[in-house]
């Protein structure tokens, strides 16, 4: 078992976690036992082979599934003791995502898929979603549909959408996975200029050296258990 | 707030397919129109009878009634000198033709408490007196006489069996409620005119009484009353008439719901597909913090909202189809059971208000699985349709379980001892359910047939239509148990009509034993109550010869303590009577007890309703008192669901004071000409006007008419339960095929050409359209069977031979290959025309 604890008081804490799944009569077991925490404000690239279960561990990470056995604390607050809704009301309120396909809402325009967590968390104020646009370059996209914008447009939307409720967390899985290189640093210079800049933490799914070097902490998922470092995806 | 965007969300992805939205709203706007309809009709007519009775009766509260031909007058004078009842009214009441409509003719005292015809406006002394004294006066109801082209002092010719008499109309009534549906089809008289018209000289129907505490009481009047006539409380004589038609409407109501339960399970349908559609945006929904609540309430909003729309249309269009119905309701109604003359829609709010109950409702219950599934689904697994294809495998062997125990229970509710229509009702609702369940397994088995098929004789592109309906079967697997749902129905209802019909037609031509009959016309065209003017009968004995035989018939309404009962009185020759068909009972051993009087027969309705059986005594009021009759026998009758008692002619004689006949029925000798014969008759009955003389052939024809007017309801019922299954296979099938856009683009950028990707849609969608067809056939022929042997038998109590009209089943494949091929043009169309990258892009 690797303990790869770091700091005093760390933003999230994870337990000897466990995860598997049932395919047909088969048990795949996925993570085996993961130990680790997370400080504030820290930048974390989780890299690892292709199923090696980088996004099983976002997704309890934010609640969206639990583990089969083992904690998940992320600020004091263990995920598995709250109900679904709770879980739900939590992932609302304190973490920001960004997918590999960008995943925008179809049917609302640019503002309203950055205005969502906002008003999903109460605010009607639209203020700081226009500034995030025009931080990342989209304020005179505001209206259009997403299907209108290039995949480095969606993606400066998603990370807008994903920070605009200051969220004590983001989650990014393969951001850059589906944009060409040049876009793909654009986009990490962006997400890192104004995640560093808010202190967030951050923790990120890739399987691209150079993405990783964008991190203060590098982690490689190998065997379903965390190994500090690591050789990543094998580069 | 929150809901804001994510109602805009939900809502600007369903208003991308407005065709889709517009079916939905369709389907439920049909089903609900179907269903306000029936019963605006039925209560418009439940209602006019209710009013017409009130009108004529008004505030009475008994009722003395007789046997068929009533009683005699002096009853009224020697109740008014030996009974204190300060209010009581003579009647007499019959039915008259005048310019092609029957009118309700009822004769009065002009000067009896006013309390009875309150309900009429427009008689006032003056008017009275000129009733009782001018010859041939009457009043006509003002809308009637509108219709007509008549007014005030116009003479007025009434056509009544053997006769035509000329009438004038001394004023019009007017309805004192300011309600002219009450008054539709009356015409009033004194009592001597409407005795003279009618044929009843010195004989009354009833005489309406308004008791009070102070009177003497119905147990003293009864004992005062001489044999053969009774006294009823008035509530009694209305349900006896309005109750006939019960069994009718209750029908009707069954075959709307019927429409609505195909309107449901495509609502269930649609709105499965608009959440199955938006799995991608539920589950980015539910990752960025939004509750399984708030999804699930978005889900039931729009369905919800579409519902209320649709079942807003529905109300608009139930009562413009309504208009239609009441035609066909009330023809039915003067077919079948009594004259009835509703013109005019009556409108009350409960219709409307059960339409809306039952629209949103079904939209409601048919939005709830999808929206609780679009809610608890986990995020990660919304997002996967793989996922949802894998959940939906799982769920097949369980959905087979759950459908067949479903379907044995509603066999259970099918076999319990009740007669109950609501719970074959709920029943047949349970097969249905339970079947749809059942169909992803044989869906599956025909899929993978059908693929091996393809694969051999048309290449990969059939092999490919085959294989999407097995993997994509969350949504096949709903869209083509919606279809085989619909198409059932409509083949359940379309073999319950075809059999009745070739029931009624072998019953027909087996019990028209004779060449030719002489008859009166009536009003009810199923009834042959009519009475023949007292020369006709010895002038054929007399002046015909080549008569081998004749059948006299007598059809009257005697009283019952169970209610008023149809009775035919019968003189036949034996071996007429050997050859009948009965139910139960051998007429070869009957014929002696029968011509004796020791037992009668009964209609199989009558043994039902009543619960009888050969050996039971059945009590009759005769003339001479209550007699109790033995069952002898049980025949097959599809004439009145009433139930019917058959006797010999000389043993109903002895029993009634009714020397009269309704029918005469002449079998000829061997080797003479039916044509001549009819000549023959004609000519010596010329001089007697409105007399039926028909061959037998024509009477068949007649029946057979009937039957086709009483069904004309049933059959625009499933006609519009077609249109239903039509629509809401359009839509599901539609939304399938819009769904799988992105996949028909990937395909085109592989390198199918846009005639292969016609094809392969147009096999996919004929392939599901043909695999729903043969699910519906085992189906449908379930329904018609509880039809036929659960519903029919607990509304009218007839045995039906089964029959299956090949029309029937080929119009059901029909609709089912041509809707399912007609839902793949659209996005096949649409698909041939987009570019590939733009097809992806925008998915």
């Amino acid at each position: 078992m690797t303990d790869l604890s770091l700091t005093a008081t760390p933003l999230i804490s994870l337990r000897d976690l466990y995860k598997s799944f049932r395919e047909g009569e088969y048990v795949r077991e996925v993570l085996r036992g993961v130990n680790a925490e997370f400080a504030r404000g820290q930048w974390v690239a989780l890299a690892g082979r292709s199923g090696s279960g980088k996004s099983t561990l976002l997704n309890l990470i934010s609640g969206i599934d639990l583990p089969t056995a083992g904690q998940v604390l992320v600020d004091g607050v263990d995920i598995g003791g709250l109900s679904e809704r709770e879980r739900t009301l939590f992932r609302r309120k304190n973490i920001g995502f960004i997918y590999q396909f960008f995943n925008l809402i179809p049917t609302l325009t640019v503002l309203e898929n950055v205005l969502l967590p906002l008003q999903l968390n109460g605010h009607r104020e639209s203020t700081r979603a226009l500034a995030l646009l025009d931080e990342v370059g989209l304020a005179d996209r505001a209206k259009a549909y997403p299907d209108r914008l290039s995949g480095g447009e969606q993606q400066r939307v998603a990370i807008a959408r994903a920070l605009v409720h200051d969220p004590l967390l983001i989650l990014a899985d393969e951001p850059t996975g589906n944009l060409d290189a040049q876009t793909g640093r654009q986009i990490m210079q962006l997400l890192d200029r104004l995640v560093r800049r808010a202190r967030k933490t951050l923790i990120l799914v890739t399987h691209s050296r150079e993405v990783a070097g964008f991190a203060d902490r590098l982690l490689t998922l190998e065997g379903g258990r965390l190994v500090e470092g690591g050789d990543g995806a094998g580069w | 707030m929150v809901m804001s965007l994510l109602s805009r969300a939900s809502w600007r992805h369903t208003f991308r397919y407005p065709w889709l939205m517009g079916l939905l709203i369709l389907g439920v706007a049909l089903g609900v129109a179907v269903v306000v309809a029936v019963d605006l009709a039925n209560g418009s007519a439940g209602r006019a009878f209710t009013l017409s009775v009130e009108s004529t009766a008004g505030k009475a509260t008994h009722t003395i009634v007789g046997g068929p031909t009533g009683f005699d007058e002096t009853l009224y004078t020697r109740l008014q000198y030996e009974m204190p009842i300060p209010r009581s009214a003579p009647v007499v009441e019959g039915y008259v033709e005048s310019g092609g409509e029957v009118l309700h003719l009822i004769g009065i005292d002009p000067f009896a408490p006013p309390d009875f015809r309150e309900g009429l406006g427009g008689i006032d002394r003056r008017t009275g007196e000129r009733l009782l004294l001018d010859p041939g006066a009457v009043l006509l109801a003002e809308p009637t006489a509108r219709r007509l082209g008549v007014t005030k002092g116009d003479p007025l010719a009434v056509e009544v069996p053997g006769a035509v008499r000329q009438m004038t109309v001394i004023g019009l009534v007017t309805s004192a409620e300011g309600s002219t549906a009450a008054l539709e089809g009356l015409l009033i008289a004194d009592i001597a005119t409407a005795q003279e018209v009618l044929g009843k000289l010195g004989r009354l129907d009833r005489i309406d009484l308004i008791l009070t505490p102070s009177d003497p009481s119905p147990e003293e009047i009864e004992r005062w009353l001489p044999e053969g006539v009774r006294l009823i409380t008035t509530d009694e004589h209305r349900s006896a008439t309005a109750g006939m038609t019960r069994s009718f409407e209750i029908n009707l109501q069954a075959m709307s719901f019927l429409a609505l339960v195909v309107g449901m399970f495509l609502i269930y349908n649609t709105m499965t597909f608009s959440v199955l559609r938006r799995r991608t945006l539920i589950g980015t929904l539910r990752m960025v913090g939004v509750t399984r609540q708030e999804i699930f309430t978005q889900v039931l909003i729009e369905s919800i909202t579409f519902g209320l729309i649709g079942t807003a249309l529905g109300l608009g269009l139930g009562y413009l189809m309504a208009h239609g119905l009441i035609h066909l309701v009330t023809s039915t109604i003067n077919d079948l059971y009594f004259v009835l003359s509703v013109k005019k829609l009556i409108l009350t709010p409960f219709p409307f208000v059960k339409g809306l109950a039952l629209g949103l409702g079904a939209a409601t219950a048919a939005a709830i699985p999808p929206a609780l599934e679009a809610a608890w689904s986990p995020p990660q697994t919304t997002q996967r349709r793989s996922m949802v294809e894998t959940r939906a495998r799982h769920l097949v062997r369980w959905l087979f379980l759950g459908g067949a125990m479903l379907m044995l229970a509603a066999f259970g509710l099918l076999l319990l001892p009740t007669k109950g229509l609501e719970i074959g009702l709920t029943a047949l609702f349970g097969l249905i359910l339970g079947f749809s369940l059942m169909t992803p397994v044989p869906i599956i088995l025909m899929a993978r047939g059908a693929g091996l098929a393809f694969g051999r004789f048309s290449g990969v592109v059939g092999e490919l239509s085959a294989a999407s309906i097995s993997t994509a079967l969350s949504r096949t697997g709903i869209a083509i148990a919606a279809l085989s749902v619909a198409v059932s129905i409509t083949i359940g209802m379309g073999v319950m009509i075809g059999s009745f019909r070739d029931t009624v037609d072998v019953w027909i031509t087996h019990t028209l034993e004779s060449d030719i009959y002489v008859s009166s016309p009536h009003p009810v065209a199923s009834r042959a109550d009519g009475t023949l003017p007292p020369e006709v009968l010895p002038r054929l004995e007399q002046r015909l010869s080549g008569i081998e035989a004749m059948t006299l018939r007598r059809m009257v309404k005697v009283q019952s303590p169970d209610g008023p009962t149809e009775l035919l009185a019968i003189r036949q020759s034996e071996n007429i009577f050997r050859n009948d068909r009965l139910k139960k009972g051998n007429p070869n051993t009957l014929w002696s007890e029968y011509e004796r009087g020791e037992i009668v027969l009964i209609s199989e309705s009558l043994a039902y309703r009543r619960g009888l059986g050969i050996g039971d005594g059945l009590r009759l009021l005769t003339d001479h008192g209550e007699r109790t009759f033995t069952i002898g026998g049980i025949f097959y009758d599809y004439a009145t669901d009433q139930g019917m008692v058959m006797m010999y002619l000389d043993v109903y004689r002895k029993n009634w004071d009714d020397p009269h006949l309704s029918s005469i029925g002449l079998t000829l000798q061997k080797g003479q000409s039916q044509a001549a014969m009819m000549a023959a008759v004609r000519r010596e009955l010329a001089d007697i006007p409105n007399l039926l003389i028909r061959p037998t052939a024509e009477i068949r024809e007649t029946t057979l008419d009937v039957f086709d007017r009483t069904f004309t309801i049933t059959s625009v019922l499933r006609l519009i339960a077609i249109l239903v299954a039509f629509v809401g296979v359009l839509s599901a099938m539609m939304a399938l095929e819009l769904e799988r856009t992105r996949e028909f683009a990937i395909l085109r950028a592989t390198g199918i050409t846009p005639a292969q990707l016609w094809r392969m849609i147009g096999t996919q969608t004929g392939l599901m359209g043909l695999i729903a067809a043969l699910l519906a056939l085992p189906l449908g022929l379930l329904i018609s069977t509880v039809l036929i042997e659960v519903i029919n038998t607990r509304s009218f109590g007839w045995s039906i031979e089964m029959l299956i009209p090949w029309h029937v089943i080929g119009e059901a494949i029909a609709l089912a290959l041509g809707a399912a091929l007609l839902a793949g043009v659209y996005p096949a169309w649409r698909m041939a025309r987009t570019s590939p990258a733009a097809a992806l892009r925008e998915e």
